[in-house]
């Protein structure tokens, strides 16, 4: 899980002029507060003090959260609650935008951690920034849907959400001995979330076709049937070919494909990042999903503009990926489409989509008193940028710029 | 002073479709914000892969779901 992935994301946004149709902002740090809205208390104050000096003192409760043991997948690290903070805030600073109607999509590519659990880090993932930013959305929409196309099951999504009806989650994932092992066809929510999980459970070698003929008509009835107010979606890169730890073949035009039919259904989207282990092949599919987010993904040319980090770019220069001829696709239609029937008969049991009862809006989470007044303004505009000095700009990376 | 009228109706028929087409345009295009902090500390260490594919946990147990793993408490 490389920061750099997020800077070539940037680059590219910047190179191919992305950045002047948008309104480009600088996330706040989410408070502790804000991150105990899902998270037990006393695993945040545990992010708060670990580091790699008091890792030892701290063992036991290394232990009983995950973080830091010796063989595990969150490593111990200087500034691991600063940085996870500030990737929480972008996501809640989204859905705060989409709360006011001052976006019809908001983009956060530094979260989608969608592993993490309530007091428990999995998967490279600390805090769960996508419950917190469906949380924050709920406050506002009686129903969001969360769609999940990393190649990795949402395990910390579906678990934070499996037995209400307010949130229904859908994810499409690898399955079979493969990490987290959870989403299962037949785990579809519990008590009042019964059937508001729904698990596409696929096998190596996924295409664009098998996976458009997957995701269209399942997304088509999940609209159909929950009508949501707001959709967050987990776009993690891990799923296009090529990746160092995936196991799927899609292209960049296959993987934005469902980010350009979630839009044709005209609900805001909140789109989020997650997993991606070939750091310019993520910013590749990121760029190029957030000119589908501005209708602009046909006018993108294939060569990589010149920017900063070109050389990383390399060998190919080019933008587009090209899925491996040699991989065989083993999601034959005698395999997906029993799913995808199980999907939709599990679907039609929703009979009409679930109301809520009247109730007191909670304030939205901003911090009025926090230490940092730059972190708390996430309506700022980014201006000023030390390590990025091409955009510097400010008027072009403001709100209002469209041509 | 007929044909005069049509003009100026026409004329502002083709300014009416000449606007609409404009604000359909622009409904089209959505509005994007996009977050982005460059300056975020991150220690060398953080840019190790540590992601693990092969380790294999239990799906979530239905009888072990309850507010101390989900968050119905906060709904």
């Amino acid at each position: 899980m490389k920061p750099q992935r997020l800077k070539l994301t940037h680059q590219l946004l910047l190179s191919f002029g992305l950045y002047r149709k948008m309104e480009v902002l600088r996330p706040h740090r989410a408070t502790p507060e804000e991150l105990e809205r899902f998270h037990a208390h006393d695993y945040i104050e545990f992010l708060r003090r670990v580091s790699p000096l008091t890792e030892k003192e701290m063992d036991r409760q290394a232990q009983r959260f995950a973080v830091g043991v010796l063989g595990g997948d969150c490593p111990n690290f200087h500034g691991l609650f600063e940085f996870m903070s500030i990737c929480a805030g972008g996501s809640i600073d989204s859905a705060i935008k989409i709360n006011r109607q001052e976006a019809d999509v908001c983009v956060n590519w530094s979260g989608g951690l969608h592993h993490a659990k309530k007091a428990e880090a999995e998967g490279f993932c600390y805090i769960n920034d996508i419950v917190l930013s469906i949380l924050e959305l709920l406050k506002y929409h009686p129903r969001v849907l969360y769609i999940d196309i990393d190649i990795h099951h949402g395990d910390g999504v579906e678990e934070a959400f499996y037995t209400t009806n307010r949130v229904m989650t859908v994810s499409f994932h690898k399955y079979g001995d493969f990490f987290p092992g959870s989403g299962a066809l037949d785990d579809v929510g519990w008590g009042a979330g019964k059937y508001c999980s729904v698990n596409v459970p696929l096998l190596n070698g996924l295409d664009d076709a098998t996976f458009e003929h997957t995701f269209k008509p399942v997304l088509t009835k999940v609209f159909a049937v929950f009508q949501p107010g707001a959709v967050v979606m987990c776009c993690g890169a891990d799923s296009i070919a090529g990746d160092r730890l995936g196991c799927w073949n899609m292209s960049l035009r296959g993987h934005g494909a469902a980010v350009d039919f979630v839009k044709t259904f005209g609900v805001p989207i909140i789109l989020l990042g997650g997993g991606g282990y070939t750091p310019r092949n993520v910013a590749r599919c990121w760029a190029y999903e957030t000119a589908v987010a501005l209708g602009d993904q046909d006018e993108l040319k294939d060569e990589i503009p010149m920017n900063e980090l070109y050389t990383s770019f390399g060998p190919s220069f080019r933008f587009h990926l090209d899925p491996e001829a040699s991989m065989e696709n083993k999601n034959v239609n005698s395999y997906v489409d029993p799913i995808v029937r199980k999907v939709l008969e599990n679907l039609s049991e929703l009979k009409g989509p679930p109301s809520v009862a009247f109730q007191d809006v909670p304030r939205d989470f901003y911090a009025d008193d926090a230490e940092d007044p730059t972190d708390a303004r996430p309506d700022e505009v980014l201006e000023d940028n030390k390590d990025s000095t091409s955009y510097a700009a400010g008027t072009e990376c403001g709100a209002g710029s469209t041509d | 002073m007929d044909d005069a009228m049509d003009d100026s109706n026409k004329m502002d028929v083709e300014q009416d479709l000449v606007t609409n087409a404009t604000s359909s345009h622009e409904r089209r295009r959505c509005k994007v914000s996009y977050f982005y902090k460059p300056d975020v500390a991150v220690s060398p260490s953080l840019s190790t892969n540590l992601h693990r594919d092969s380790r294999l946990t239990s799906p979530p147990l239905v009888s072990s779901l309850s507010p101390s793993t989900t968050a119905q408490d906060t709904l």
